[in-house]
């Protein structure tokens, strides 16, 4: 049974990968633009609005560009969701010493745990 | 080969450091589209005095620093979110897990603070457009602008070191690359489109 995953988990994340590359890419370059507004504002008021715009575009409302985008986030999302997943099978299988990967995952998850708890508290 | 190896240890890695983020990112991309139910704002509000000398003389933005400051609160006061009526000044202080009203009563040096909790899933949400900087920060906000910036490089460099690994090994060269350069097209289509 094993066996017969390894290659079945392969192919999803490579092929998930597939649908990020060409549509999330452009949602994380914009996502940084934005958190970087005040040293990447050369390109003036214009390109940050379009910039604002495509980051901020959602909801299945509107014509048929917006419907396609809307499902084109949908499937992006999952798609993002199936490439981590596949990707820690994958790292399980690959690596006999899971100590570092472990480490590496609890420290993000501790930071992330902390921001969260900074704004609970 | 030994080159090859340490690319997808590299890209492995980075990938697990990264995942907690890709899943906040995921799921809250989902929650933007659909708006689910059980997501939404809470209304849990926490309300309390302190007694504190206010510099009522100074225009309103910088009072409501000047306030939130003084009350040692995290988060964002937008000058919009500010009115004063008879001897009293309402500000709000703003981060992506509360909402505080602040009233600040001249007369009887008095600031009643309004908290309202917006709840876990709308702060585990809210941490999507959470770049780290924000007034009053603490060191693990500074980590965490860090930590975003590191999981968007890690994306492009999963995408090239993803890409060099399957045109390596896999047999489906072709597909891959029609696949891919179709979503790149229609990412292009739609920028074009929506500009």
């Amino acid at each position: 049974m094993k066996k017969n995953l390894y290659p079945f988990i392969r192919v999803a994340h490579t092929w998930s990968a597939f649908v990020l590359l060409g549509f999330l890419l452009m949602y994380f370059i914009t996502g940084f633009m934005l958190s970087h507004e005040d040293q990447l504002s050369g390109g003036g008021p214009g390109a940050y609005k379009t910039i604002t715009r495509l980051h901020r575009i959602h909801g299945y409302e509107g014509d048929l560009p917006h419907l396609l985008y809307a499902l084109m986030m949908d499937l992006s999302s999952l798609a993002l969701l199936l490439f981590v997943v596949t990707g820690f099978y994958m790292w399980l299988k690959l690596e006999r010493k899971k100590a570092y990967g472990i480490a590496l995952l609890l420290l993000a998850c501790a930071l992330t745990g902390g921001v969260i708890w900074s704004f609970m508290k | 080969m030994r080159a090859q190896r340490l690319l997808l240890r590299l890209h492995l890695y980075a990938g697990i450091f990264c995942a907690p983020y890709l899943v906040i990112f995921a799921v809250s991309s989902l929650d933007i589209n659909h708006r689910f139910g059980f997501m939404q704002e809470g209304n849990e509000t926490v309300i309390r005095t302190v007694r504190q000398k206010i510099p009522f003389g100074l225009p309103d933005h910088r009072l409501a620093a000047a306030l939130r400051d003084t009350l040692g609160l995290t988060g964002w006061a937008p000058r919009w979110e500010t009115s004063r009526a008879k001897g009293t000044f309402r500000c709000k202080v703003i981060h992506p897990g509360k909402e505080f009203t602040l009233t600040a009563d001249s007369a009887a040096e008095r600031i009643t603070i309004s908290e309202k909790r917006k709840g876990f899933w709308k702060l585990f949400n809210n941490l999507h457009m959470f770049g780290g900087d924000i007034p009053n920060r603490s060191w693990v906000h500074v980590l965490w602008g860090f930590y975003q910036d590191i999981c968007v490089v890690y994306l492009l460099f999963a995408a090239c070191s993803g890409i060099f690994l399957f045109a390596k090994k896999r047999k489906e060269r072709i597909a891959g690359l029609v696949v891919v350069s179709a979503f790149a097209l229609l990412s292009l289509l739609f920028m074009l489109t929506m500009a």
